[in-house]
């Protein structure tokens, strides 16, 4: 699905080539600071790498239509990120920019729980906790049906039984359709559930089996 | 019209140096900035009356567009000052094409359509209303810009995450733009709204006491606020649709 070659950036990654294949979990591995979150920018064209190539399914991302191949691959960054008004607004401002269909209320309610939610949907961002913040913006990626969903430490601002059902869900869609996951963390535990593991470590990424 | 003796305008400083010892005895330490810039006011406003004076009497057309020139060129470098921030190539070219082209644009508008004096390109007409109308696109620009800059940087997270929800550029800033034109435009709608009532701007002022009728002033007045509205609406619209840029690279990227 992906493929790396010979990427750099700056002086804080160096790689030869680095592959992810399609319908596989893939985590991607590191120490704080090591540049998990730049890798993640690399793939869905928010950030070029200073040298080298990125290629998804077989193209250049260099040459493609670029925000066409982010609504296809959609970054969930680590810090969550929301819009002044209510949970309802932020859930379906993605779907108002790619001009999608906005699901009616009843669905958006259900995902909310899926995800634990106790919030309703006019409630006001200002009165979620970090944790609910960053399973909102979870949602608002997942509502996209991206082909490549990419979280950067999806789990960092969440207790571990709420991280672990997140997961559980995420798995679970992931088996359900044919959307791709990619995820970040310096977690041993969530890195483990992956199908392959990539490894920054020392400013290098090393793919391992 | 009576003329202000040298003398009794000397008086008028008394304000000045009544404001000095207030600073001084408060130790509120802007006594400099108040002498520099009661000094600059005078010498600037009396070289101005003595230009105004040669370009009236010379009357020439190329004269004339020269200091409408020259106005521009101060109010862009003027841009620069009020901003006080680092402004990118790309920036400075959007303020040269916005307020160049707005306030010409009005500018031609009004002299021709509204005014149409009898001497298309004279001074008396040209100069002050060049004034008003550069004078008050330049502030409106610069707020515009002020705010957007200050916009974007408040923002940037959240531009940067409706990129990564697959949001045109201009989507993703489009609301630190239309921040920036509604403080751009809200001093020109607030001195409507006041003009009148709360105040009598100068210009009508100036007609009057030079002995106008009301009447006449009140008609140049309508016609110059729409004219100002005109060129600041104008200078930042432009602004707006070009500026936009100057955040992101040719790969869509935000660069902040």
């Amino acid at each position: 699905m992906f493929s790396c070659h010979s990427i750099t950036f700056l002086n804080v990654i160096q790689s030869s080539t680095v592959t992810i294949f399609d319908s596989f979990i893939t985590s991607i591995k590191g120490p704080s600071g090591s540049g998990k979150s730049t890798f993640l920018s690399f793939l869905n064209g928010t950030k070029s790498p200073t040298s080298g190539f990125v290629f998804y399914k077989g193209k250049d991302i260099a040459s493609m239509d670029i925000i066409h191949h982010r609504r296809n691959v959609t970054l969930v960054e680590q810090k969550p990120v929301l819009f002044p008004g209510t949970v309802y607004a932020n859930l379906t401002i993605g779907l108002q920019m790619q001009q999608k269909e906005i699901p009616q209320e009843k669905q958006l309610q259900e995902y909310l729980e899926d995800f634990q939610l106790t919030v309703s949907l006019q409630e006001s961002i200002y009165s979620l906790s970090g944790g609910e913040a960053q399973r909102v913006c979870i949602i608002r990626c997942l509502l996209l049906h991206p082909e490549v969903l990419l979280l950067d430490e999806p789990t960092s601002a969440l207790d571990e039984s709420t991280a672990d059902q997140i997961l559980q869900y995420l798995m679970k869609t992931h088996k359900l359709s044919s959307m791709n996951l990619i995820f970040s963390s310096h977690s041993e535990k969530l890195c483990s559930l992956a199908d392959k593991t990539i490894v920054l470590h020392k400013n290098r990424i090393e793919d391992q089996p | 019209m009576s003329d202000i003796e040298i003398t009794r305008l000397a008086i008028a400083y008394i304000f000045i140096v009544l404001l000095y010892f207030f600073m001084k005895n408060r130790k509120i330490h802007q006594e400099m900035l108040l002498l520099i810039a009661s000094f600059r006011m005078t010498i600037q406003l009396v070289l101005a009356g003595y230009l105004l004076g040669v370009i009236l009497e010379v009357n020439n057309p190329i004269v004339t567009l020269t200091t409408v020139l020259l106005m521009e060129i101060f109010a862009i470098l003027n841009i620069q000052k009020i901003v006080q921030k680092k402004m990118s190539s790309y920036i400075l070219k959007s303020v040269i094409v916005s307020l160049s082209s707005g306030t010409l644009l009005a500018l031609c508008f009004f002299l021709i359509i509204v005014v149409n004096p009898p001497s298309l390109f004279d001074p008396r007409y040209w100069i002050p209303l060049a004034g008003m109308i550069i004078g008050n696109a330049m502030t409106g620009v610069s707020i515009g810009l002020k705010t957007l800059l200050d916009n974007v940087e408040a923002k940037k997270d959240q531009i940067q995450t409706l990129l990564h929800l697959g949001a045109e550029p201009k989507e993703a800033i489009r609301d630190s733009i239309n921040k920036s034109f509604e403080a751009a435009i809200l001093p020109t709608l607030n001195s409507m709204l006041g003009m009148g009532i709360i105040f009598l701007p100068g210009m009508m002022s100036g007609q009057i006491i030079a002995g106008s009728s009301p009447i006449t002033a009140i008609r140049y007045q309508i016609g110059i606020m729409l004219g100002i509205t005109g060129s600041v609406s104008l200078s930042i619209f432009i602004f707006a649709s070009i500026v936009w840029k100057n955040f992101f690279n040719e790969k869509k990227q935000f660069i902040s």
